[in-house]
């Protein structure tokens, strides 16, 4: 078990504590003197207030651990969401629930780890020492019977907590499936009610409940029956404590009032601490579970791994995912115009596209292009969480509206209650499918990339956007590279070049 | 307490376990104090033998309890909470409303979780310190009515005054980290679903920055919660020395002898109530949280029994054109009938309206499978009875090869579009209804394979399939021509195939398609 702590953050953790558990000691050490006076004496000390001095520097010592430590932890917890937030790539679409879970699920149950686990371990070790520490001088024997009795407990630990340890794994397992099965229960609730099968599926769903509940009470009842043999141990420790205290008192004569009543003042501490953390170890260990599943991910690398050249070129690419689909490709395209690459469907074109556009990383090899000024026309089109402003590179509104003139667009969405500034929520274009694809041609008409790599929807369009299409790429073609997946035979007859990509190879035809 | 039906006795057992636990667990620390106390003043040797034996037995009775008590408050819990959480799907599958908002969904797990914290660390715990303090409270009379006094008022200030004076604070935080929450889980599925557009727009760093940062927000409102829990154990802390010195003050002329007994104790008690400051003061938060699963059933709309749409129109709530207008649809029993168009012109939109006329087997466009084996999917967990080999020999004829009955299917999408489709086909088979409406079959699919579906689509009673793969029309008697929300064609097989109708267009623009001739 990792802490995560710098050298220096676990030293101020542990001077807190020490400064913390110190007080406390020393609050335990006035009332002892205290009542030493009041009850074989009978007198009134001054100690109460060293007493209660001593008790409110503790409390403030106790209030600063924690929020030091509430801090040092969040800020963990933030590099880690830092972490899973730069981790997200192009093809974390395709495990979105998991890359979702990783934040909303993982991270936040690794985090009492940090918040609670980590601070609640130092902060105990260094109680346990210190209360030994203290016992040696004040009652050596108290101190030896603490000492015996305690590798009990880690030992008892040990021998349960292995077992526990599995099981909880176990545990956590079955309870993402069932949560996951009730969830997707819930999200596909439409195809229960096609098929009218709701009456099996509420019984499977019980089914499933009640498998979990008898898990569950299962490792339960071992974790409460670890307690108490804890308690067990405990008992029988304060117990030796109270006895030899009493002997001593009694037969031997040998001890003042205020030995007696500060050892049995300790004791239970030392204990408690003890138990805190067998407790605590088994907390930290479903934390740990967590953070594996967190933790196994393969992040991609963001960086930049393009090379600027004259001309766009594939040199020695290979592709995978994680197959093979290019295999030590040789290309370059011309400067200008439409370059047409055909294939069937799977073989990687768009995976070509994504790693010319930077975004899929090929195996080895490298691509050079002329311009890093490049735009994407996809076949699929997600807007969320931003205007049709946005979404055509806040510009000059002069220009867009000449441009949604040009596609026809202008009546549509200037028709809308805010217009060009319409925000887009939860991909609710308010647009027909035709009018989503002449906004995305829109977009590359404003930003004029040098480089346009596009996927031709393979479902056809109304003639009227069709035809506009062409037009707009013809022109376009001019003065700027177009790279296209192309379907259809119409597009292709407008290419300058022909490629067939088959077999792990591109072949040029035309 | 009112959602306990047949847990009841246990959850009162477990209550009052508690209590006798926490009781003996207090009086342990008293009896020490009171036998060093008695010591000093030449106790015969058996009595001090006698309390410590009764503090040995105390110790181990107080672990039994202990133990049953958790036993059975946890066991009562996590039964309430499959109980809640099966009416929870009963209810939400028997209404009409549309799938909820997905942060809400993935939401729902955790307001279970709250549920059952609500329990085991508010409702428990609480109830039980509650109990102990009155209990000892009475127990104070024993000494004198000062006693009572302090520890009635130290109980009250902790256990109500405090957590009162908190739960403000508290209620504040956790409506802000439900905001901020919802945001976070938004941004990252912006981030995750329009990464390319992102990218390609130079955006993707200030988003990723953007999302960080709320997250960031997020992750500091739970480090404010630990802050105001530990002012209030701060608060609390104050009144425990206060009454500390106090009882020192008052009784150490006239219950000299008592003061070690007291002070331990009341050092004890006041470890069983700081635990208990933080969920006493979030006790209304997370009430709220039973109250937001609770939903109210919306009765489904009751079937016509006949596929027919007359000068039908719909509207997307939130929408401002028609996604259908005036929409003409008959199909008699035995028909086949094509619905095409270009994308976006509401075919998938006119499907879902025939839906709501007949039971038919349905491949939606999205396809769900859940998280449970290929048997339970394709059978609806058993609705639909098949053996296993048939299942196999099923998965064997469309080429799922991959997969057996009994492997696991972990999510929708964990599989190809064209696997789904054609596990989505195995389903409708099994389902052996007379009425099939599919939204695009084939999709995602190979030309072979294609061929195979049609194949099954085609020897089908009565047939309505939206599909912009128009090789296989000729098997239909009729066909849809649709664009922008209008049918602007519907004409029979053999006046489809005529030169000039949109149709025939349609056909020829598919044809154009390159893959297709390969």
């Amino acid at each position: 078990m990792k802490l995560e702590l710098t050298k220096k953050q676990t030293l101020i953790y542990t001077l807190i504590s020490v400064l913390a558990t110190g007080s406390y000691l020393l609050f335990g050490h006035y009332i002892s003197i205290f009542l030493d006076a009041l009850v074989i004496n009978s007198k009134h000390s001054n100690t109460i207030v060293h007493m209660a001095i001593a008790f409110i520097l503790f409390m403030i010592f106790d209030f600063i651990y924690k929020i030091y430590t509430g801090r040092v932890s969040t800020n963990i917890v933030s590099n880690y969401g830092q972490m899973i937030i730069g981790d997200i790539h192009v093809r974390s679409a395709q495990e979105s629930e998991r890359t979702m879970n990783r934040l909303f699920v993982h991270l936040d149950k690794y985090r009492p780890y940090l918040t609670q686990f980590v601070p609640t371990i130092i902060n105990t070790v260094v109680k346990v020492v210190m209360i030994i520490a203290v016992l040696i001088y004040v009652d050596w024997i108290a101190a030896l019977i603490l000492i015996f009795s305690a590798p009990f407990i880690p030992l008892f630990y040990i021998l349960v907590g292995l077992r526990t340890q599995d099981e909880a794994k176990e545990k956590a397992d079955e309870f993402d499936d069932m949560g996951t099965l009730f969830l997707n229960l819930i999200r596909g609730k439409k195809t229960i009610h096609y098929t009218e099968s709701e009456v099996a599926v509420e019984k499977a769903l019980d089914k499933s409940n009640r498998q979990f509940l008898k898990t569950t009470m299962e490792i339960l009842k071992y974790a409460f029956q670890s307690t108490m043999m804890l308690e067990f141990i405990t008992i029988l420790g304060i117990g030796l404590v109270a006895l030899e205290v009493g002997l001593r008192i009694i037969i031997f004569k040998d001890i003042s009032f205020y030995t007696a009543f500060y050892v049995l003042f300790l004791s239970p501490l030392f204990y408690s601490g003890l138990k805190v953390m067998g407790t605590e170890f088994h907390n930290g260990k479903t934390a740990l579970a967590h953070k594996e599943k967190l933790e196994e991910y393969v992040s991609v690398s963001h960086e930049e791994y393009r090379e600027k050249g004259d001309r766009l070129a594939l040199n020695d690419v290979t592709i995978t995912v994680p197959r093979v689909i290019l295999d030590d490709e040789n290309i370059e395209f011309r400067e200008k115009g439409l370059v047409a690459i055909t294939g069937q469907s799977g073989v990687g074109k768009s995976t070509l596209l994504r790693s010319i556009l930077g975004l899929h990383r090929p195996e080895k090899g490298t691509i050079t292009v002329p311009s890093f000024n490049m735009d994407y026309i996809s076949d699929t089109l997600y807007l969320s969480d931003t205007t049709l402003y946005e979404f055509l590179g806040s510009g000059d509104e002069k220009v867009m509206k000449s441009v949604l003139q040009e596609l026809g667009l202008y009546f549509s969405i200037y028709n809308l209650e805010n217009g060009i500034h319409t925000y887009i929520k939860n991909n609710n274009v308010p647009l027909s499918g035709g009018e989503i694809v002449r906004l995305k041609l829109a977009r590359v008409l404003i930003r004029r990339p040098d480089v346009i790599l596009m996927d031709e929807p393979t479902e056809f369009l109304d003639s009227r956007t069709e035809a506009l299409v062409l037009e707009k790429l013809n022109e376009l073609k001019q003065d700027t590279l177009i790279v296209a997946v192309v379907h259809r035979r119409q597009l292709l007859s407008y290419s300058d070049a022909h490629y067939e990509y088959k077999d792990n190879e591109i072949r040029r035809v035309r | 307490m009112t959602f306990f039906k047949n847990e009841r006795s246990r959850v009162l057992l477990s209550i009052v376990l508690g209590i006798i636990g926490g009781l003996v667990g207090i009086s342990i620390f008293g009896l020490s104090g009171y036998m060093i106390s008695l010591s000093y003043f030449e106790p015969p040797l058996f009595i001090i033998i006698l309390i410590i034996v009764v503090i040995k037995l105390f110790g181990m009775v107080k672990g039994v309890f202990r133990y049953f008590e958790r036993l059975f408050s946890h066991e009562a819990t996590f039964e309430l909470i499959n109980r809640l959480r099966s009416n929870y799907f009963k209810d939400s599958i028997h209404s009409a409303e549309t799938p909820n908002h997905e942060w809400f969904v993935s939401r729902l797990n955790t307001h279970f979780e709250r549920i059952e914290d609500y329990y085991i660390r508010i409702i428990y715990p609480f109830m039980t310190t509650a109990f102990i303090a009155v209990i000892l409270t009475l127990l104070a009379f024993l000494v004198n009515v000062t006693l009572v006094g302090i520890v009635l008022v130290f109980s009250l200030v902790t256990l109500i005054v405090i957590p009162l004076l908190f739960q403000n604070k508290f209620k504040v935080l956790d409506v802000e980290n439900n905001t901020k929450l919802g945001q976070v889980y938004m941004e990252m599925y912006h981030l995750i679903h329009g990464y390319t557009d992102l990218y390609v727009s130079n955006r993707i760093e200030d988003k990723k920055h953007d999302t960080l940062e709320i997250f960031k927000e997020v992750n500091d409102i739970e480090r404010k919660r630990m802050k105001t829990e530990n002012i209030m154990i701060f608060v609390a802390q104050v009144f425990q020395i206060v009454a500390i010195v106090l009882i020192i003050l008052l009784l150490e002329t006239t219950h000299a002898l008592y003061l070690p007994m007291l002070i331990l104790l009341f050092l004890n008690f006041a470890e069983i109530i700081f635990p208990v400051l933080r969920p006493a003061a979030e006790y209304k938060n997370v009430k709220s949280s039973l109250t937001e699963i609770e939903k109210n059933r919306v009765q489904i709309e009751q079937m016509t029994g006949h596929i027919v749409l007359e000068n039908h129109s719909f509207r997307y709530e939130g929408s401002k054109r028609d996604a259908l207008y005036g929409v003409n649809f008959k199909v008699a029993p035995g028909e086949k009938h094509a619905i095409i168009g270009p994308s976006g012109s509401g075919k998938t939109t006119l499907l879902n309206q025939l839906l709501r006329t007949k039971s038919a087997s349905v491949m939606p466009q999205f396809l769900d499978f859940y998280n449970a084996t290929v048997y339970d999917n394709v059978t609806m967990f058993g609705a639909n009875e098949v053996s296993e080999d048939q299942v196999n020999k099923r998965l064997d004829e469309y080429e799922l090869t991959t997969v057996r009955s009994d492997t696991n299917i972990y999510y929708t999408h964990h599989m190809s579009t064209g696997e789904q489709k054609r596990l989505q086909l195995i389903r409708m088979l099994l389902e052996d209804k007379d009425i099939w409406i599919l939204d695009e079959p084939t999709a995602g699919l190979s030309s072979e394979l294609s061929k195979k579906v049609w194949g099954t689509i085609s020897s089908q009673d009565t047939v309505i399939v939206a599909t912009h793969d128009l090789s296989h029309l000729e098997i239909f008697d009729y066909i849809h021509y649709i664009e922008n929300g209008r049918i602007l064609e519907t004409l029979s097989q053999k006046e489809a195939m005529k030169q000039g109708t949109h149709i025939y267009e349609a056909v020829q623009n598919f044809n154009e398609l390159i893959q297709t001739l390969q």
